[in-house]
C-alpha cells in the first residue's frame, strides 16, 4: 500500500498548475494522496478552487486537513465545502476508510493546535485567552480520538496539520514549539496504536520521528521534503498482525 | 567682535596651555572655523575634563587672563581683553571624557595649531543646544553643509535621538540632501528589526509567509526559507525592503522543489 503525502504547498492564485504535473502520475505511483493542511496561502475561497483544480480527477482517493492557513480569511468551512465538492475528503474530527488493492486504509484527520509539548507546554490556567487556546487543542486532540477509534481498518495513520511530537520539529528554534504543536495530539495516536502519523507546518523541522508509543511520525511540510509529495509505503499484513 | 582677534586669544590661550599637560580640544565656532566652516565672531570654547578645568584657570590667569567665576556648574570662565575663552568641562550634561580628546584631531587654525573637537561630536554638541528657545536653525544649516563628509550621521542620530529639535533638524537634512536621509535614521536593535521583519512577511498580505526565517548581523540581513514559486521570492524582497535603512539583503530562500518523488520510504513493523 502506498500513501502519498505533502502539506503546506500554500497555493495561490498564482500558482495555477504549479502541482499539477507532478500529480498527473499518481495513479500509477500511489494508492492514495494524504493532504496536511496549509493548501493555501491566504486561506480565500478563490484559493481553494486553485487547490481543487490542481486535485481534481487525480484517479486515487484524497483526505486532507486544513491549516492555519486555510483559516486566515475565516473561511475555512467554505474551503472545506468546495474541496468536498471536487472529491476530497476534508477531515476535521472524522475518519474515512478506503478499501485499497493491498488491504484497508483507515485516516482521521484533525487541523489540532499548539500548546507545546511534554514539560514545556501551555496550560489550561490564567486569562480566558489562555484557557481558548489549550481548549482548542484539547478539543482538537479529543475529537481526534474519537475519530481513530471508530477505525477497524488493516492500517491506520493519524492525519494533523500541527504536530503531535516534538522529535519532527528538529530544525526549528525551540522557543517556538508551542506555537507548532501539543503533546495532547500524540496522546489518541499511541492510545489506538496507529501505524503512521503525518503532519505538516514546521517549515524547517525534520522528516522523521516516533511517537513515545513508537509510532513512526512524518513531517510532510513540502519544504522539509522537498519534492510534490513523499512516499510511504506500508505492508497491511504485517501491520495487522501487530495489532 | 573681531574673528581675528578671537584667533589671537586663542593662540595666547593654546601657547599657555602647551607643555602643562592638560588635555583640551578646541570647540564650538572655532572648530567649526578649523573644520571649514564660516568664521566664528562670538568666543573660544575648549573642552576639557572636569578634573582639569580649575588648573587651567590657574594657569591662563597666570598668562595674564582675567578669571570669573559663573553661576553655571559645567564651565569656567576666563577673558582675554574682551575676548571671553569657556572652559568647557560638560557640555550640555555630559561630561567631556579621554575618548571625546582622543577623537580630537590637531588642526591648523589661524596662526596656532590646537586638537579640534571631531566633527561628528561638534556636530552632537551643536545640535544639543536646541531648545525652544534657541531653535535657529540658519546658522546649523550652513555648518551642516560645511562639515558634512566629516560627519557621521548615523551616529549624530543616535546621540541626539532624544531631543525633537535635533530630530526634526536632521529630517530637514534629509529632505533638503544635505546628507542622506537614510544616514541619520537611528538604527533599530537588531532583535526589533527581526520581529518586525518576520511579522511583516507573515502578516503583510503580499507575502503571508511564517515560514521565511530572519537573521540580522550587523549591516546584513539573512532570509533562509522556502517558498512556493520564485515570484514569492521577490515579494519577500519588496516587503523586507519597505523596512529597511540601508541594510544589505541576503536572500537565501528556496523555491520549492516540486517534482515527483524518486523513491518511497518502506514503514515496516
Amino acid at each position: 500500500m502506498r500513501i502519498a503525502a505533502v502539506g503546506d504547498v500554500h497555493l495561490g492564485e498564482d500558482s495555477r498548475g504549479l502541482l499539477r504535473p507532478a500529480l498527473e502520475h499518481l495513479a500509477g505511483t500511489a494508492d492514495v494522496l494524504l493532504l496536511a493542511g496549509d493548501l493555501t496561502r491566504h486561506g480565500t475561497v478563490e484559493e481553494a478552487r486553485v487547490v481543487a483544480d490542481e486535485l481534481a480527477g487525480l484517479g486515487v482517493p484524497i483526505a486532507a486537513v486544513l491549516g492555519n492557513h486555510d483559516h486566515h480569511s475565516d473561511s475555512g468551512e467554505m474551503i472545506s465545502n468546495l474541496l468536498r465538492e471536487t472529491g476530497v475528503d476534508v477531515l476535521e474530527g472524522e475518519a474515512v476508510r478506503y478499501d485499497l488493492p493491498d488491504g484497508s486504509l483507515g485516516v482521521a484527520g484533525v487541523k489540532g493546535f499548539g500548546g507545546g509539548f511534554a514539560g514545556k507546554c501551555a496550560s489550561r490556567f490564567g486569562e480566558r485567552e489562555m484557557k481558548d487556546f489549550v481548549e482548542h487543542t484539547m478539543a482538537s486532540a479529543d475529537s481526534l480520538r474519537k475519530a481513530l477509534q471508530t477505525l477497524d481498518t488493516d492500517v491506520v495513520v493519524a492525519l494533523t496539520h500541527y504536530a503531535p511530537i516534538p522529535g519532527t520539529l528538529h530544525g526549528e528554534p525551540p522557543e517556538i514549539h508551542p506555537f507548532l504543536g501539543s503533546y495532547l495530539l500524540c496522546e489518541p495516536i499511541d492510545e489506538v496504536g496507529a501505524d503512521l502519523a503525518l503532519h505538516g507546518h514546521a517549515h524547517f523541522g525534520c522528516e522523521q520521528g516516533v511517537t513515545p508509543g513508537g509510532v513512526r511520525v512524518r513531517n510532510v511540510a513540502q519544504p522539509v521534503i522537498r519534492k510534490a509529495y513523499a512516499l510511504y509505503e506500508l505492508h497491511p499484513a504485517e501491520l495487522s498482525a501487530r495489532r | 567682535m573681531e574673528a581675528e582677534a578671537l584667533l589671537q586669544s586663542l593662540t595666547r590661550v593654546v601657547t599657555a596651555l602647551d607643555g602643562t599637560g592638560i588635555r583640551f580640544a578646541v570647540a564650538g565656532g572655532l572648530a567649526v572655523y578649523a573644520r571649514g566652516g564660516p568664521p566664528s565672531d562670538h568666543d573660544v570654547d575648549l573642552f576639557l575634563k572636569p578634573g582639569d578645568a580649575d588648573r587651567a584657570a590657574e594657569v591662563l590667569t597666570a598668562a595674564g587672563l582675567r578669571r570669573v567665576h559663573p553661576p553655571e556648574d559645567w564651565l569656567t570662565k576666563v577673558y582675554d581683553g574682551d575676548i571671553l575663552v569657556d572652559l568647557i568641562h560638560g557640555p550640555n550634561h555630559r561630561p567631556v571624557t579621554d575618548e571625546l580628546l582622543d577623537r580630537a584631531a590637531l588642526m591648523r587654525i589661524g596662526s596656532t595649531a590646537a586638537p579640534v573637537v571631531a566633527g561628528t561630536d561638534l556636530l552632537v554638541d551643536k545640535l544639543l543646544v536646541l531648545s525652544a528657545h534657541r531653535c535657529d536653525f540658519a546658522p546649523l544649516l550652513r555648518i551642516a553643509r560645511d562639515l558634512r563628509e566629516q560627519v557621521d550621521w548615523t551616529d549624530v542620530a543616535v546621540q541626539v535621538s532624544a531631543s525633537p529639535y535635533a530630530r526634526a533638524f536632521l529630517a530637514l537634512l534629509g529632505d533638503l540632501a544635505v546628507i542622506d536621509p537614510k544616514e541619520a535614521l537611528v538604527p533599530e536593535p537588531p532583535q526589533y528589526l527581526v520581529a518586525r521583519l518576520s511579522r511583516a512577511l507573515a502578516e503583510d498580505p503580499r507575502t503571508a509567509e511564517l515560514g521565511v526565517h530572519v537573521t540580522v548581523r550587523g549591516e546584513h540581513v539573512h532570509l533562509t526559507g522556502e517558498v512556493t514559486c520564485p515570484a514569492r521570492k521577490e515579494e519577500v524582497d519588496a516587503v523586507v525592503g519597505e523596512y529597511l535603512t540601508g541594510e544589505l539583503v541576503h536572500n537565501d530562500v528556496r523555491v520549492a522543489d516540486v517534482r515527483e518523488p524518486a523513491s518511497a520510504e518502506e514503514i515496516g513493523r
